[in-house]
């Protein structure tokens, strides 16, 4: 997996972006575009949307591109950009609605955490993987766990793009992990305090 | 005492300053275990493969860019403040009238400046060419939010009061959000304050819509 902050451009393809030029913009998109695809589908389940949010992300960015400075690498400048998007959309009443919509349906799309978040338990031969188990967490925390454990983000910037307190991510990563553990089907839970020099 | 959760994250983040969860970790054969299917997971979910192409956008992309930017929806004027402001400017105008004629000299450049300091309700007329992107793409949310706003049917004449109360307060809070926002030169307001009242606007105007959209839905049963 390729972070985008990694992701190399050259700046004569950035002047010609600033510039307006087409094909230094395609450029843009082909070498950017799956990084930050990666991340909105890691924040957004629905293919639709998160198609719809690529877009917005890249007009903005192409939009924009005259005010980045270079401060910072390119990516991170693009991945900031593409997570305002999709919390935003997370933000937005639509989102909500979409999901009261589903839990009515009783549709288990990745989209709905609780409903089916413990059906691999009464599966114990079966443990989920974590790619799944990841989908099965809320959309809050799934982008809370996602931002800090992968990207990097710290607990002070989570809190700024989500316009909230740092106790607030600490809580959903908390909540995200404990989900995981659930549903990764850890079977420690309640097992008593056994010092390691014993079991080793 | 098993380590809690929070513990075993700030363990795994190698934040050392709760000595003794360190050490309880260290001793207990399960907070032990805990903490290395902590990091098992970490290291997990960093090398977890994009499976996702993604979808070809550029034509519609070219296509939004060549598109010409529209017009900030304009906040809709609230005759609740608007009319006693603007009385009060035609007061402040007549007394001017009134003296001598020097003074009236001095009038038309006082209101060109006023104007062209925000006396509008547009916030967004004073945006200047530097905002920084997190600003910038509230103010996109704002507008996206106004546009729908502008989009639903028009408000049924019979309400529930609770709604309208809702609705009213909630429209009232975006204008005093606009006036600072219209005012923030004058009030001296940073970049930070700035992106604050912009994020309360949209996430006011995200409730809005909300309440809107269930009271149209409402009155089509």
């Amino acid at each position: 997996m390729t972070r985008l902050p990694d992701i190399q451009i050259e700046p004569e393809v950035l002047a010609q972006a600033r510039a307006g030029r087409s094909d230094a913009q395609a450029i843009l998109y082909r070498a950017f575009s799956p990084g930050t695809y990666a991340i909105i589908r890691r924040l957004i389940s629905r293919k639709a949307v998160a198609d719809d949010l690529l877009q917005d992300t890249f007009v903005e960015i192409l939009q924009s591109i005259g005010r980045f400075r270079g401060e910072a690498p390119i990516g991170a400048w693009i991945r900031r950009i593409a997570v305002s998007k999709c919390l935003m959309y997370l933000r937005s009443p639509w989102h909500r609605s979409l999901m009261w919509l589903d839990a009515q349906a009783g549709d288990d799309s990745p989209a709905e955490p609780i409903l089916a978040a413990r059906a691999p338990r009464s599966d114990p031969g079966h443990q989920m993987d974590l790619d799944a188990a990841l989908q099965k967490l809320s959309p809050t925390s799934r982008a809370v766990v996602w931002l800090y454990d992968v990207e990097g983000y710290t607990h002070e910037e989570i809190a700024a793009v989500f316009g909230k307190t740092t106790s607030f991510s600490k809580s959903q990563l908390m909540r995200a992990h404990l989900r995981l553990r659930e549903l990764l089907d850890e079977e420690s839970i309640g097992a008593p305090c056994t010092p390691v020099s014993t079991n080793s | 005492m098993h380590a809690s959760i929070d513990q075993l994250l700030k363990l795994r983040d190698d934040d050392s300053a709760d000595v003794a969860a360190a050490r309880h970790v260290s001793d207990c054969r399960h907070c032990h275990a805990q903490l290395e299917q902590l990091r098992a997971v970490t290291r997990g979910l960093r090398s977890l493969p994009d499976r996702w192409t993604p979808p070809d956008r550029l034509a519609a992309i070219r296509e939004a860019l060549a598109r010409p930017k529209r017009p900030v929806a304009q906040p809709r004027a609230r005759p609740g403040w608007l009319i006693p402001a603007a009385s009060a400017a035609m007061v402040v105008v007549a007394v001017f009238l009134t003296l001598d004629r020097e003074t009236l000299q001095t009038t038309p450049a006082v209101e060109s400046a006023s104007n062209a300091t925000g006396t509008a309700t547009d916030p967004t007329a004073v945006i200047a060419e530097t905002v920084p992107e997190e600003r910038l793409a509230l103010i996109d949310e704002s507008r996206r939010l106004q546009e729908v706003l502008d989009t639903l049917p028009t408000r049924p004449r019979i309400v529930r009061a609770s709604t309208a109360m809702t609705v009213a307060d909630l429209e009232d809070r975006i204008e005093w959000v606009d006036y600072r926002l219209t005012n923030r030169n004058d009030a001296g307001l940073d970049g930070r304050q700035a992106e604050r009242l912009w994020r309360e606007r949209v996430e006011l105007l995200n409730s809005l819509v909300a309440v809107r959209y269930a009271e149209t839905r409402a009155s089509s049963f």
